[in-house]
Protein backbone atom coordinates (compact mmCIF):
# COMPACT_ATOMS: atom_id res chain seq x y z
CA UNK A 1 0.00 0.00 0.00
CA UNK A 2 1.28 3.59 -0.95
CA UNK A 3 1.82 5.83 1.61
CA UNK A 4 0.21 9.22 1.06
CA UNK A 5 1.69 12.31 2.20
CA UNK A 6 0.20 14.60 4.57
CA UNK A 7 -0.28 17.19 1.56
CA UNK A 8 -2.24 14.58 -0.09
CA UNK A 9 -4.47 13.67 2.17
CA UNK A 10 -5.19 17.23 3.57
CA UNK A 11 -6.22 18.02 -0.56
CA UNK A 12 -8.43 14.54 -0.26
CA UNK A 13 -10.19 16.05 2.88
CA UNK A 14 -10.81 19.19 1.47
CA UNK A 15 -12.50 17.53 -1.50
CA UNK A 16 -15.14 15.80 0.60
CA UNK A 17 -12.24 12.28 1.37
CA UNK A 18 -13.19 11.50 5.29
CA UNK A 19 -11.06 8.77 5.21
CA UNK A 20 -8.21 11.10 4.49
CA UNK A 21 -8.91 12.79 7.69
CA UNK A 22 -8.81 9.44 9.89
CA UNK A 23 -5.71 8.90 8.65
CA UNK A 24 -4.69 12.24 9.55
CA UNK A 25 -5.57 11.59 13.11
CA UNK A 26 -3.87 8.12 13.27
CA UNK A 27 -0.92 9.68 12.09
CA UNK A 28 -0.98 12.55 14.51
CA UNK A 29 -3.08 11.88 17.90
CA UNK A 30 -0.85 10.20 20.21
CA UNK A 31 2.27 13.27 19.73
CA UNK A 32 -0.59 15.92 19.84
CA UNK A 33 -2.41 14.29 23.05
CA UNK A 34 1.40 13.69 24.82
CA UNK A 35 1.92 17.14 23.93
CA UNK A 36 -0.88 18.19 25.12
CA UNK A 37 -0.41 16.82 28.44
CA UNK A 38 2.80 18.43 29.10
CA UNK A 39 1.53 21.30 28.27
CA UNK A 40 -1.78 20.84 30.44
CA UNK A 41 -0.89 18.22 32.84
CA UNK A 42 -4.23 16.83 32.80
CA UNK A 43 -5.56 13.56 31.36
CA UNK A 44 -9.19 14.74 30.37
CA UNK A 45 -8.32 18.52 29.57
CA UNK A 46 -5.56 16.84 27.29
CA UNK A 47 -8.17 14.51 26.17
CA UNK A 48 -10.47 17.55 24.98
CA UNK A 49 -7.90 19.81 23.66
CA UNK A 50 -6.70 16.92 21.36
CA UNK A 51 -10.14 16.64 20.04
CA UNK A 52 -10.74 20.04 19.71
CA UNK A 53 -7.27 20.99 17.80
CA UNK A 54 -8.38 18.08 15.16
CA UNK A 55 -12.12 19.40 14.90
CA UNK A 56 -11.17 23.19 14.28
CA UNK A 57 -8.17 21.40 11.85
CA UNK A 58 -11.15 19.69 9.99
CA UNK A 59 -13.29 23.12 9.95
CA UNK A 60 -9.99 25.13 8.75
CA UNK A 61 -8.56 23.36 6.14
CA UNK A 62 -10.19 24.80 3.40
CA UNK A 63 -8.10 27.63 3.92
CA UNK A 64 -4.49 24.95 4.26
CA UNK A 65 -1.75 26.96 2.86
CA UNK A 66 0.00 23.72 0.18
CA UNK A 67 3.26 25.83 1.39
CA UNK A 68 3.42 24.76 4.49
CA UNK A 69 3.88 21.13 6.08
CA UNK A 70 0.50 19.76 7.46
CA UNK A 71 2.32 18.87 10.82
CA UNK A 72 3.64 22.17 11.84
CA UNK A 73 0.14 23.68 10.98
CA UNK A 74 -1.75 20.96 13.27
CA UNK A 75 1.21 21.50 15.78
CA UNK A 76 0.80 25.10 15.65
CA UNK A 77 -2.94 24.80 16.38
CA UNK A 78 -2.06 22.54 18.94
CA UNK A 79 -0.09 25.07 21.13
CA UNK A 80 -2.13 27.63 20.54
CA UNK A 81 -4.94 25.72 21.80
CA UNK A 82 -3.13 24.76 24.96
CA UNK A 83 -1.44 28.21 25.37
CA UNK A 84 -5.37 29.89 25.32
CA UNK A 85 -6.39 27.10 27.86
CA UNK A 86 -3.53 28.30 30.23
CA UNK A 87 -4.46 31.45 30.10
CA UNK A 88 -7.96 31.04 30.30
CA UNK A 89 -7.80 29.56 33.34
CA UNK A 90 -7.19 31.42 36.88
CA UNK A 91 -3.51 32.48 37.29
CA UNK A 92 -3.52 30.28 40.38
CA UNK A 93 -4.14 26.91 38.54
CA UNK A 94 -1.67 27.80 35.43
CA UNK A 95 0.64 25.91 35.38
CA UNK A 96 3.94 27.98 34.94
CA UNK A 97 2.45 30.18 37.50
CA UNK A 98 2.31 27.75 39.98
CA UNK A 99 4.51 27.99 42.71
CA UNK A 100 7.21 25.80 42.73
CA UNK A 101 7.77 25.50 46.29
CA UNK A 102 3.75 24.70 46.54
CA UNK A 103 4.15 21.85 44.52
CA UNK A 104 5.33 18.66 45.67
CA UNK A 105 8.80 17.43 44.15
CA UNK A 106 9.25 13.80 43.28
CA UNK A 107 12.36 12.38 44.30
CA UNK A 108 14.48 11.44 41.51
CA UNK A 109 15.07 7.51 42.80
CA UNK A 110 14.99 5.32 39.78
CA UNK A 111 14.56 5.76 36.25
CA UNK A 112 10.80 6.59 36.95
CA UNK A 113 11.62 8.54 39.45
CA UNK A 114 14.00 10.77 37.62
CA UNK A 115 11.34 10.96 34.29
CA UNK A 116 8.91 12.27 37.46
CA UNK A 117 11.01 14.51 38.27
CA UNK A 118 12.22 15.65 34.32
CA UNK A 119 8.58 16.20 33.78
CA UNK A 120 7.76 17.96 36.44
CA UNK A 121 10.90 20.44 36.07
CA UNK A 122 9.36 20.90 32.37
CA UNK A 123 5.93 21.89 33.77
CA UNK A 124 7.65 24.45 35.93
CA UNK A 125 9.24 26.28 32.73
CA UNK A 126 7.99 29.43 30.93
CA UNK A 127 5.44 28.48 28.37
CA UNK A 128 7.88 29.97 25.70
CA UNK A 129 10.39 27.24 26.81
CA UNK A 130 8.63 24.83 27.76
CA UNK A 131 6.83 25.02 23.87
CA UNK A 132 10.11 25.03 22.24
CA UNK A 133 11.28 21.79 24.10
CA UNK A 134 8.15 20.06 23.87
CA UNK A 135 8.71 20.43 20.18
CA UNK A 136 11.80 19.34 20.12
CA UNK A 137 11.84 16.80 22.03
CA UNK A 138 8.80 15.08 21.93
CA UNK A 139 7.49 16.06 18.70
CA UNK A 140 11.14 15.43 17.36
CA UNK A 141 10.93 18.44 15.07
CA UNK A 142 14.56 19.94 14.02
CA UNK A 143 15.04 23.57 14.46
CA UNK A 144 13.93 24.41 10.97
CA UNK A 145 10.32 22.77 11.73
CA UNK A 146 10.15 24.38 14.90
CA UNK A 147 10.63 27.89 13.48
CA UNK A 148 7.85 27.08 10.43
CA UNK A 149 5.19 25.80 13.14
CA UNK A 150 6.07 28.94 15.83
CA UNK A 151 7.17 31.64 13.32
CA UNK A 152 10.25 32.18 15.57
CA UNK A 153 13.63 32.74 13.00
CA UNK A 154 15.94 29.75 13.39
CA UNK A 155 18.42 31.26 14.73
CA UNK A 156 15.99 32.77 17.29
CA UNK A 157 14.78 29.14 18.07
CA UNK A 158 18.40 27.96 18.67
CA UNK A 159 19.26 30.62 21.06
CA UNK A 160 15.96 30.20 23.31
CA UNK A 161 15.89 26.36 23.11
CA UNK A 162 19.73 26.45 24.52
CA UNK A 163 18.33 28.71 27.06
CA UNK A 164 15.45 26.55 28.11
CA UNK A 165 17.75 23.43 27.88
CA UNK A 166 19.98 25.00 30.95
CA UNK A 167 17.03 26.14 32.45
CA UNK A 168 15.64 22.45 32.29
CA UNK A 169 19.36 21.39 33.24
CA UNK A 170 19.96 23.66 36.59
CA UNK A 171 16.24 22.43 37.52
CA UNK A 172 17.35 19.27 37.65
CA UNK A 173 20.90 19.57 39.18
CA UNK A 174 18.86 21.24 42.22
CA UNK A 175 16.72 18.38 42.74
CA UNK A 176 19.77 15.80 42.86
CA UNK A 177 19.03 14.25 39.17
CA UNK A 178 22.14 13.52 38.93
CA UNK A 179 22.92 12.08 42.48
CA UNK A 180 23.65 8.57 42.36
CA UNK A 181 24.70 8.28 38.80
CA UNK B 1 38.21 26.63 23.46
CA UNK B 2 36.28 28.75 25.26
CA UNK B 3 33.68 27.35 27.75
CA UNK B 4 30.73 29.17 25.38
CA UNK B 5 32.09 26.80 22.91
CA UNK B 6 32.41 23.46 24.32
CA UNK B 7 28.67 23.98 25.45
CA UNK B 8 27.71 25.05 22.05
CA UNK B 9 29.23 21.34 20.77
CA UNK B 10 28.01 19.44 23.25
CA UNK B 11 24.56 20.93 21.89
CA UNK B 12 25.58 20.18 18.40
CA UNK B 13 26.60 16.61 19.55
CA UNK B 14 23.10 16.18 21.56
CA UNK B 15 21.72 17.37 18.46
CA UNK B 16 23.24 15.25 16.01
CA UNK B 17 25.06 18.40 14.34
CA UNK B 18 28.79 17.32 15.21
CA UNK B 19 31.16 16.53 11.94
CA UNK B 20 32.98 13.08 12.91
CA UNK B 21 36.24 15.15 12.74
CA UNK B 22 34.54 17.60 15.65
CA UNK B 23 33.31 14.53 17.73
CA UNK B 24 36.81 13.30 17.93
CA UNK B 25 38.32 16.70 18.96
CA UNK B 26 35.17 17.32 21.73
CA UNK B 27 35.67 14.06 23.24
CA UNK B 28 39.69 14.02 23.12
CA UNK B 29 38.84 17.79 25.15
CA UNK B 30 36.37 16.04 27.35
CA UNK B 31 39.71 13.60 28.50
CA UNK B 32 41.31 16.59 29.92
CA UNK B 33 38.51 18.29 31.16
CA UNK B 34 36.80 16.93 33.86
CA UNK B 35 34.12 19.75 34.01
CA UNK B 36 32.99 19.67 30.80
CA UNK B 37 33.04 15.73 30.49
CA UNK B 38 30.58 16.17 33.88
CA UNK B 39 28.12 18.45 32.05
CA UNK B 40 28.08 16.16 28.94
CA UNK B 41 27.57 13.28 30.63
CA UNK B 42 24.48 15.37 32.44
CA UNK B 43 22.91 16.17 29.50
CA UNK B 44 23.36 12.50 28.09
CA UNK B 45 21.61 11.30 31.10
CA UNK B 46 18.69 14.26 30.48
CA UNK B 47 18.47 13.02 26.89
CA UNK B 48 18.74 9.45 27.66
CA UNK B 49 15.21 10.06 30.43
CA UNK B 50 13.74 12.55 27.19
CA UNK B 51 13.75 9.42 24.72
CA UNK B 52 12.75 7.57 27.42
CA UNK B 53 9.21 9.93 27.56
CA UNK B 54 8.66 8.29 24.15
CA UNK B 55 8.77 4.91 24.95
CA UNK B 56 6.25 6.32 27.99
CA UNK B 57 3.74 7.87 25.70
CA UNK B 58 0.04 7.34 26.55
CA UNK B 59 -1.82 5.62 23.04
CA UNK B 60 -4.95 6.80 22.45
CA UNK B 61 -7.44 6.65 20.00
CA UNK B 62 -9.65 9.40 19.87
CA UNK B 63 -10.89 8.95 16.51
CA UNK B 64 -14.53 7.87 17.33
CA UNK B 65 -15.15 11.05 19.28
CA UNK B 66 -13.76 13.31 16.66
CA UNK B 67 -15.12 11.79 13.81
CA UNK B 68 -18.30 12.23 16.10
CA UNK B 69 -17.82 16.50 16.44
CA UNK B 70 -17.56 16.50 12.90
CA UNK B 71 -20.35 16.18 10.82
CA UNK B 72 -19.89 16.02 6.60
CA UNK B 73 -22.78 16.82 5.03
CA UNK B 74 -22.84 19.98 7.07
CA UNK B 75 -19.56 21.08 6.36
CA UNK B 76 -18.92 23.76 4.11
CA UNK B 77 -15.33 24.95 2.87
CA UNK B 78 -14.42 27.57 4.28
CA UNK B 79 -12.97 30.57 2.33
CA UNK B 80 -9.50 30.04 0.96
CA UNK B 81 -7.35 31.71 3.31
CA UNK B 82 -4.23 30.89 5.02
CA UNK B 83 -4.63 29.49 8.29
CA UNK B 84 -1.17 30.25 8.83
CA UNK B 85 0.03 33.51 7.34
CA UNK B 86 3.81 34.53 6.84
CA UNK B 87 4.91 36.93 9.41
CA UNK B 88 7.36 39.62 8.18
CA UNK B 89 9.16 42.15 8.91
CA UNK B 90 7.47 45.49 7.19
CA UNK B 91 10.15 46.29 4.97
CA UNK B 92 10.62 43.28 3.87
CA UNK B 93 6.87 42.47 2.30
CA UNK B 94 6.66 42.39 -1.00
CA UNK B 95 4.08 45.22 -1.78
CA UNK B 96 6.04 47.22 0.63
CA UNK B 97 9.31 46.83 -0.86
CA UNK B 98 7.98 46.86 -4.79
CA UNK B 99 6.13 50.37 -3.31
CA UNK B 100 9.02 51.71 -2.01
CA UNK B 101 10.84 50.92 -5.51
CA UNK B 102 8.38 52.30 -7.35
CA UNK B 103 8.58 55.84 -5.31
CA UNK B 104 11.58 55.78 -5.39
CA UNK B 105 11.72 55.19 -9.18
CA UNK B 106 9.41 57.91 -9.33
CA UNK B 107 10.99 60.49 -7.58
CA UNK B 108 14.31 59.63 -9.29
CA UNK B 109 12.57 60.39 -12.55
CA UNK B 110 11.57 63.90 -11.10
CA UNK B 111 14.95 65.00 -9.93
CA UNK B 112 16.06 63.44 -13.15
CA UNK B 113 13.68 65.49 -15.52
CA UNK B 114 14.12 68.38 -12.89
CA UNK B 115 17.57 68.21 -13.70
CA UNK B 116 17.41 67.98 -16.96
CA UNK B 117 14.88 70.41 -18.27
CA UNK B 118 16.97 73.32 -15.53
CA UNK B 119 19.84 72.31 -17.54
CA UNK B 120 18.11 72.82 -21.31
CA UNK B 121 15.44 75.41 -20.47
CA UNK B 122 17.20 77.89 -18.17
CA UNK B 123 20.76 77.98 -20.16
CA UNK B 124 21.42 81.19 -21.29
CA UNK B 125 25.01 80.02 -23.39
CA UNK B 126 25.67 79.73 -26.94
CA UNK B 127 25.04 75.83 -28.01
CA UNK B 128 28.37 75.69 -28.94
CA UNK B 129 28.96 75.79 -24.96
CA UNK B 130 26.53 73.19 -24.11
CA UNK B 131 27.59 69.78 -23.68
CA UNK B 132 26.04 66.73 -23.69
CA UNK B 133 23.23 65.37 -26.71
CA UNK B 134 19.59 64.43 -25.48
CA UNK B 135 19.65 61.37 -27.77
CA UNK B 136 22.24 59.41 -26.44
CA UNK B 137 25.10 59.56 -23.48
CA UNK B 138 27.80 61.03 -25.83
CA UNK B 139 28.74 64.20 -25.40
CA UNK B 140 28.41 66.95 -28.35
CA UNK B 141 31.91 67.69 -27.64
CA UNK B 142 33.17 63.98 -28.21
CA UNK B 143 31.57 64.31 -31.68
CA UNK B 144 33.40 65.17 -35.18
CA UNK B 145 32.84 68.50 -36.35
CA UNK B 146 31.97 68.48 -39.63
CA UNK B 147 31.58 72.15 -39.87
CA UNK B 148 30.54 75.81 -38.16
CA UNK B 149 28.51 78.13 -40.25
CA UNK B 150 28.57 81.81 -39.74
CA UNK B 151 26.45 84.49 -41.26
CA UNK B 152 26.32 87.86 -39.98
CA UNK B 153 24.91 90.77 -41.97
CA UNK B 154 23.66 94.63 -40.02
CA UNK B 155 20.19 93.01 -39.04
CA UNK B 156 20.85 88.64 -39.26
CA UNK B 157 23.23 87.36 -37.37
CA UNK B 158 23.85 83.19 -38.03
CA UNK B 159 26.10 80.09 -36.57
CA UNK B 160 25.30 76.65 -37.32
CA UNK B 161 27.67 74.07 -35.88
CA UNK B 162 27.32 70.83 -37.24
CA UNK B 163 28.88 67.49 -35.56
CA UNK B 164 28.34 64.18 -36.07
CA UNK B 165 28.59 60.29 -35.00
CA UNK B 166 28.78 57.05 -36.67
CA UNK B 167 24.44 57.62 -35.73
CA UNK B 168 23.64 60.92 -35.18
CA UNK B 169 24.29 64.42 -36.31
CA UNK B 170 23.71 67.38 -34.01
CA UNK B 171 22.97 70.86 -35.60
CA UNK B 172 23.16 73.07 -32.89
CA UNK B 173 21.46 77.04 -34.70
CA UNK B 174 22.27 80.44 -32.89
CA UNK B 175 19.82 82.78 -34.94
CA UNK B 176 19.38 86.35 -34.48
CA UNK B 177 17.80 88.34 -35.99
CA UNK B 178 15.95 92.18 -35.72
CA UNK B 179 13.31 91.00 -38.31
CA UNK B 180 11.46 87.98 -39.14
CA UNK B 181 13.47 85.56 -40.96
CA UNK B 182 13.36 82.05 -42.16
CA UNK B 183 16.07 79.64 -42.20
CA UNK B 184 16.21 75.75 -43.25
CA UNK B 185 18.51 72.81 -43.07
CA UNK B 186 18.05 70.46 -46.16
CA UNK B 187 19.44 66.75 -46.40
CA UNK B 188 18.39 63.79 -48.66
CA UNK B 189 15.85 61.54 -46.64
CA UNK B 190 17.24 58.57 -47.75
CA UNK B 191 20.37 59.65 -45.72
CA UNK B 192 18.94 61.13 -42.64
CA UNK B 193 16.01 61.23 -40.47
CA UNK B 194 14.63 63.90 -38.24
CA UNK B 195 15.02 62.53 -34.71
CA UNK B 196 14.70 65.37 -32.16
CA UNK B 197 13.97 69.40 -32.31
CA UNK B 198 14.78 71.22 -29.35
CA UNK B 199 13.34 74.38 -29.22
CA UNK B 200 16.37 76.10 -26.52
CA UNK B 201 15.74 79.53 -25.54
CA UNK B 202 13.15 80.81 -28.01
CA UNK B 203 10.99 82.83 -27.94
CA UNK B 204 7.33 83.14 -28.69
CA UNK B 205 7.48 84.63 -32.18
CA UNK B 206 9.80 81.66 -33.42
CA UNK B 207 9.03 78.28 -34.44
CA UNK B 208 11.36 75.49 -36.02
CA UNK B 209 9.00 72.65 -37.55
CA UNK B 210 10.39 69.36 -39.45
CA UNK B 211 9.64 67.52 -42.42
CA UNK B 212 10.73 64.71 -44.40
CA UNK B 213 13.99 66.42 -45.48
CA UNK B 214 14.11 69.96 -44.46
CA UNK B 215 14.07 71.89 -40.84
CA UNK B 216 12.52 75.06 -41.18
CA UNK B 217 13.08 77.66 -38.67
CA UNK B 218 11.22 81.08 -38.70
CA UNK B 219 12.63 83.31 -36.52
CA UNK B 220 12.91 87.10 -34.54
CA UNK B 221 15.25 88.32 -32.33
CA UNK B 222 18.23 85.78 -30.65
CA UNK B 223 16.93 82.07 -30.47
CA UNK B 224 19.32 79.20 -29.97
CA UNK B 225 17.87 75.46 -31.48
CA UNK B 226 19.20 71.78 -31.30
CA UNK B 227 18.35 69.37 -34.20
CA UNK B 228 19.35 65.99 -34.37
CA UNK B 229 19.37 63.85 -37.04
CA UNK B 230 19.46 60.07 -37.36
CA UNK B 231 22.59 59.67 -39.55
CA UNK B 232 21.25 56.30 -41.64
CA UNK B 233 24.25 55.10 -43.67
CA UNK B 234 26.87 56.88 -41.95
CA UNK B 235 28.51 57.86 -45.89
CA UNK B 236 29.65 61.36 -46.54
CA UNK B 237 26.41 63.47 -47.43
CA UNK B 238 25.73 67.17 -47.79
CA UNK B 239 23.45 69.60 -45.56
CA UNK B 240 22.51 72.56 -46.99
CA UNK B 241 21.79 75.47 -44.61
CA UNK B 242 19.63 78.59 -46.18
CA UNK B 243 18.91 81.81 -44.40
CA UNK B 244 15.98 84.11 -46.66
CA UNK B 245 14.51 87.21 -46.01
CA UNK B 246 10.80 87.99 -47.52
CA UNK B 247 11.33 84.72 -49.03
CA UNK B 248 14.85 86.02 -50.95
CA UNK B 249 17.71 83.70 -49.70
CA UNK B 250 20.26 85.94 -48.49
CA UNK B 251 22.35 82.67 -47.07
CA UNK B 252 23.10 79.50 -48.23
CA UNK B 253 25.85 77.23 -47.65
CA UNK B 254 26.55 72.87 -47.35
CA UNK B 255 27.79 71.10 -44.56
CA UNK B 256 29.50 67.63 -45.61
CA UNK B 257 29.38 65.28 -42.93
CA UNK B 258 30.36 61.30 -42.07
CA UNK B 259 33.72 62.90 -43.53
CA UNK B 260 36.24 59.79 -43.22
Amino acid sequence: MVTKDDNELVYEVIHGSISSFEVLVDRYQKTIFNMMMRMVGDYETARDLTQDVFVKAFEKMGGFDFRFRFFSWIYRIGVNEAISWNRKKPPTERLDKVDPVSVETPEANGSEGKSKLLRHELRKMEEDYRVLVLLKYYCGLSYEEIAETTHIPVKKVRSRLFIAREQLRKGLVANGFFEND
Amino acid sequence: MTEKEIIGKIHRKLDGELSAEEQRELESYLVDHPEAAQYSNEWELIQKHVELEHTQFIDIDLKPEILKRINMETYKQPPKRAEILIVRSFWSRPVVKFGFSFVLGVFAGFVLFSFLKADLKGSGRATSEMKGTFYDSRSFDNMKTADILQYESSLTKAVCNVRYSSKIVEVRVDLSSLYPVKSTIEFDYNNFNVLNIQNLSVNDQSTAMAAGNFIQINNVGDNKFIFQLYNKNSLPHNIDFKIYQNDSPIYQNSVQVNKE
